[in-house]
């Protein structure tokens, strides 16, 4: 036991603040994305919503019934009344459709003129011409209404929008719809990477130095009891870091994991930490301790964007797929999003998912095969 | 001897290894896996929506309106077929149109919903046109149908200047990130320079050159050298990269230059006036540099207009913020006031920060540094 202490020992007084501090940090990261998104309730078609805002300066009835109508058929977006903002809003696409409602619209609506509706929004934009197609639609309506009663009938076109067409759905959730513990889980892969890649190979190669190795060579305790107990504290370490994100998990997903769905990604969690820990064991054999916090960040970061973990893999181009399909960390995604795609868990829907997490093992034999040749080349040299 | 300092100083800085990875080679790396991940991305624009139609009824007005708008490629088809032609992803959408209209889709989508928006939008016009019959049944052979069934474009789309790339506040945040890593050199010039910090310290304090001079040798060099590493970082990303950064090259070399001066002088604040070992000090400047590149929006461009609209006293004390929002501002809007502001705050930030270093630097004094020294790598 004296060696797993040694390490322990090490790993405290080295990095353990730090360790704890990325862990506290990364998790708050993952939550602040994660709570972006929902997880699903049901099994049932979601309306994509546009992002709306709308300028109303005529503050007549009509326009502010037309300003909660669209409020209720798309996202409420807030932007004060100014070029800047608008701008803003378009550029970070934090609005879809900016929408201003002129001073006397509903006048000159009423004495049959056509006031000028302004709308800005990005250019072919499915979101923005959905949303304009809807305002469109209402502005029609209440001409229609006023043409033949008089009065442009606000309730009533409430009424006419309010039964919306039967949508049944057949499959399973869509590709571009995530859920948030898979947004959490996806940041995971860069934050469960980034701090076992931190922390270990900067322990290991405190062991790995030639007159620690000298000295180990001619002590009592065999070479395969001094690496198991290395491999222990390792563990102990990597299982630490394990059970904080899945703490978090819990913490920001609640119930929704408690179940076959929470299983599936923590075990797929679980292998990634067992992949990142050869990964670590190769940083440690094949570079020296200042490079070390180099290329832990260089595989961590470059894993995280060839994987998905930042963006959805959906989204990554067929070049970046091909390229990241290569790294552990592309599988370990992949399965997640195959988890949240799934309703049913039998031997025929897990199949894509437990092939995800058998590469992620080869990988994690092959990490352990290329760290062998390269220790033993180094033993030789001791 | 100003000089002769001035050169070694960039000439170990060009051996160092480390300095030369953190300074240049990372933000270049990172550049690179934002290209690589976001360069394809793109706004989801309109395109023609493969459906399928089941229909059990003649001469039907939806299918004709559906056909007449242009937004779908429609398959008349049986329900098994259509089925079918759902499920190997062949159409997005069966439109089901019989008495009544209803839609079958495989997920949800974006494309889903545009066709379940203009079903809607189909049944309202059906409504409306009911209750105007009830209402005033002459009405709809007046202007009333001719109004809701016009196709006159009621709202006028206005065009913006520039269809801004928001993935680009990436980038400008990246090159804010690396101007301010530059203060992580600092730690080890005021290392230099206070003796009770290293064994080259106490040497350097015992030499005859005066400290100021030492400092603003080391400090010049640090400066021109980071300048150099960002310059290439800028010119790596816009005409490697393809990044838009507007028209004019000299206001954003204007602006990395005031934000490398920032991030140095900085540095040399904080590292005169904390008594951490030079790990911790550097410690501190990169989680402040990280923390505020997340506000600046490195990791999401979300952040920035969330701190732009509820916070935006937080992007007024971010001098990363500043930095980024300066190149935004050149490549969206063009030099303007707000850009002139943000360079005089990076200017008269690194300003006070080396005018504070100085002052500490001068009044610092060490009788005896035995016993205080710390050990050096072996």
């Amino acid at each position: 036991m004296h060696i797993f202490r040694y390490f322990l020992k090490v790993f405290r007084k080295g990095s353990f603040w730090i360790v704890l501090m990325y862990t506290v940090i990364f998790s708050g990261i993952s939550a602040f994305f994660s709570t972006m998104t929902t997880n699903p309730t049901e099994q049932a078609f979601e309306l994509e919503q546009s992002n709306v805002a709308v300028i109303d300066r005529d503050h007549s009835a009509l326009s502010e019934s037309m300003t909660e109508f669209l409020y209720s058929k798309a996202t409420k977006v807030d932007i004060q009344d100014d070029e800047t903002a608008i701008k803003d809003a378009l550029f970070f696409r934090t609005a879809d459709l900016i929408l201003i409602l002129p001073e006397g619209m509903a006048q000159q609506l009423q004495a049959g003129q056509t006031p000028e509706l302004i709308s800005y929004q990005i250019p072919d934009g499915t979101y923005g011409m959905m949303a304009k197609q809807l305002a469109e639609s209402y502005l029609r309506t209440a001409r229609a209404y006023f043409a033949a009663t008089g009065d442009f009938q606000t309730e009533k076109i409430t009424e006419d929008f309010a039964d919306p067409v039967t949508v049944q759905t057949t499959g399973q959730a869509a590709e571009n719809h995530q859920t948030r513990a898979q947004v959490l889980f996806n940041f995971f892969v860069y934050s469960v990477m980034a701090v076992m890649l931190f922390a270990l190979p900067a322990v290991l190669i405190s062991f790995h130095r030639t007159d620690m190795r000298r000295r180990n060579a001619a002590a009592p305790m065999g070479v395969t009891r001094r690496n198991l107990m290395i491999l222990t504290a390792m563990l102990v370490i990597s299982l630490g870091i394990f059970m904080a994100f899945s703490l978090t998990a819990f913490l920001l997903n609640g119930s929704y994991l408690l179940s076959i769905r929470g299983a599936l990604y923590l075990l797929n969690l679980l292998v990634l930490v067992i992949v990142t820990l050869t990964i670590s064991f190769l940083v440690s054999v094949s570079t020296k301790k200042g490079a070390a916090v180099s290329i832990a960040q260089i595989i961590s970061l470059g894993c995280a964007f060839l994987s998905g973990s930042f963006v959805p893999q959906y989204m990554l181009g067929d070049t970046m797929k091909t390229i990241g399909a290569f790294t552990p960390a592309f599988w370990t995604v992949k399965a997640n999003d195959e988890i949240s795609k799934l309703n049913t868990f039998t031997t025929d829907t897990l199949g894509t998912y437990f092939q995800c997490i058998g590469i992620q093992l080869l990988f994690a034999i092959a990490f352990v095969s290329i760290m062998l040749l390269l220790g033993k080349r180094r033993r030789t040299e001791a | 001897m100003f000089g002769h300092i001035f050169l070694y100083t960039i000439k170990q800085q060009l051996s160092e290894k480390s300095v030369v990875f953190w300074l240049i080679v990372f933000p270049i790396f990172m550049a690179v896996l934002f290209h690589a991940a976001f360069s394809n991305i793109q706004d989801e624009t309109l395109e023609t929506i493969p459906a399928a139609a089941v229909v059990t009824v003649q001469n039907s007005d939806f299918l004709t309106a559906a056909e007449q708008s242009g937004m779908f490629e429609i398959t008349q088809t049986d329900a098994k077929t259509a089925q079918n032609l759902l499920d190997t992803g062949k159409v997005d959408v069966i439109l089901n149109v019989g008495e009544d209209i209803s839609l079958t889709v495989g997920t949800s989508g974006l494309n889903q919903s545009v066709a379940a928006v203009f079903a809607d939008t189909y049944r309202q016009t059906v409504s409306t046109l009911g209750q105007i019959s009830v209402m005033n049944p002459d009405a709809l052979h007046g202007d009333a149908l001719k109004n809701l069934t016009s196709d006159e474009e009621l709202i006028h789309e206005e065009s913006v200047s520039v269809n801004g790339d928001p993935f680009a506040v990436l980038y400008y945040a990246l090159i804010a990130m690396s101007c301010f890593m530059a203060a992580t050199i600092s730690v080890s010039i005021i290392a230099r320079l206070q003796a009770n910090q290293s064994a080259l310290a106490a040497r350097i304090n015992c030499a005859p050159p005066k400290k100021l001079k030492i400092f603003s040798a080391n400090l010049l060099a640090s400066f021109t050298m980071q300048c150099i590493y960002n310059y290439l970082l800028v010119l790596f990303i816009w005409k490697v990269l393809g990044v838009d950064f507007g028209k004019n090259l000299v206001p954003i070399l204007g602006v990395v230059t005031a934000g490398c001066f920032a991030g140095i002088t900085f540095g040399c604040i904080i590292s005169v006036l904390t008594k951490f070992s030079e790990g911790m000090k550097s410690g501190i400047l990169i989680a402040f540099t990280l923390t505020g590149c997340f506000f600046a929006g490195m990791m999401s461009t979300d952040v920035v207009y969330i701190v732009k609209t509820q916070m935006p006293w937080l992007e007024k004390i971010n001098p990363i913020s500043r930095i980024s929002d300066s190149l935004y501002l050149l490549y969206y809007y063009g030099v303007n006031q707000q850009y002139y502001r943000n360079l005089i705050f990076l200017v008269v930030l690194g300003l006070v920060c080396i005018l504070g270093t100085v002052a500490v630097l001068r009044v610092q004094r060490y009788q005896s540094v035995s016993g205080q020294m710390p050990e050096e790598d072996s």
